[in-house]
């Protein structure tokens, strides 16, 4: 399906590529407000980079997926951009934290609604840094492969391993002391 | 922690954290800027085409007098129109290859006029 679009954009229908727009700008925009959290820059983000995914649409050489070749626009776009801002995260020492129990986390977590969850998750993915939260999203969210990672990103193979492991560790602590809190408030 | 069950707690709680963009406009905004971009590329390409195509005219006519020894001089006063003025006006050789180059400049400035009005039009 996507190779049949593509070859259509590149025999001059360009209407084929709103296929692509349409397939991929969630997943972009998610990706873009991860590094740079903030939506009006992070859709700016999106539509700059199918921009230039059109103009070098003749150099996509098709030895990866589509996807990941757009992604890795999308990521050098917004990294471009938050440069100009130079925002900084919360850094948290894993080492003075215990481990989060799982099924506590999970119970936890399942007793709130469906907004709610969505709330704290985005609002602890904010707290936790761009790189974390992207690599979280690109291999838990969109499903990437560890080698799709490692093109999307430019991060080496044993550096996402790490950093994912931490990320999630990083992501239980923050989710644990967001709900303790709200349990607070609401007592 | 186990790996395995803390991978599907991670997706679980993930699946939650997709964001999207709600401007319902976005795909047809982007694929008209994507045309204009698109019409842009045709007329850059078209006026280079005849850029090139005015210049080798240019070299052949030039060629031609100057094989034939074809005073320019001569063939110049008598041009009958508002053009021939200007030809007139201007003294010596080349009078042809002025009226011509004048006419060229204009469509080509015509040209590169849309082009940045379509140029302006996709950002």
């Amino acid at each position: 399906m996507e190779l049949f679009y593509l070859q259509k954009v590149l025999a001059g229908d360009i209407s084929g590529f709103s296929y692509f727009i349409d397939q991929y700008k969630d997943m972009a925009y998610s990706i873009a407000y991860r590094i740079v959290n903030n939506r009006e820059d992070a859709e700016e983000i999106v539509q700059d980079s199918f921009m230039k995914a059109y103009r070098a649409l003749h150099s996509f050489r098709q030895d990866s997926k589509f996807s990941t070749w757009f992604y890795r626009i999308v990521v050098n776009q917004s990294l471009t951009k938050r440069a100009r801002y130079k925002t900084e995260f919360n850094t948290i020492d894993l080492s003075k934290i215990p481990d989060v129990a799982v099924d506590q986390m999970e119970s936890a977590y399942q007793k709130m609604t469906h907004d709610d969850q969505k709330k704290y998750i985005n609002l602890v993915l904010e707290e936790l840094g761009s790189e974390d939260s992207l690599l979280l999203t690109l291999f838990y969210l969109n499903e990437n492969s560890i080698e799709e990672i490692v093109e999307i990103t430019s991060i080496t193979r044993e550096n996402i391993k790490m950093k994912l492991h931490r990320a999630r560790k990083k992501m239980y602590v923050l989710l644990e002391q967001k709900l303790k809190s709200e349990i607070k408030n609401l007592l | 922690m186990e790996n395995k069950d803390a991978d599907k707690l991670t997706r679980t709680i993930l699946a939650n954290s997709k964001l999207e963009i709600k401007n319902p406009d976005f795909t047809f905004n982007l694929m008209d800027k994507i045309k204009a971009e698109n019409r842009r590329k045709i007329i850059i390409r078209q006026s280079t085409f005849y850029l090139l195509m005015f210049i080798s005219i240019d070299a052949v006519i030039w060629t031609l007098f100057k094989l034939f020894r074809v005073s320019i001089a001569d063939i110049s006063l008598l041009i009958e129109s508002t053009s021939s003025e200007i030809s007139k006006a201007s003294s010596g050789k080349g009078n042809v290859l002025l009226l011509t180059l004048f006419i060229q400049s204009i469509i080509l400035l015509f040209m590169i006029g849309r082009a940045r009005f379509l140029n302006f039009k996709s950002q």
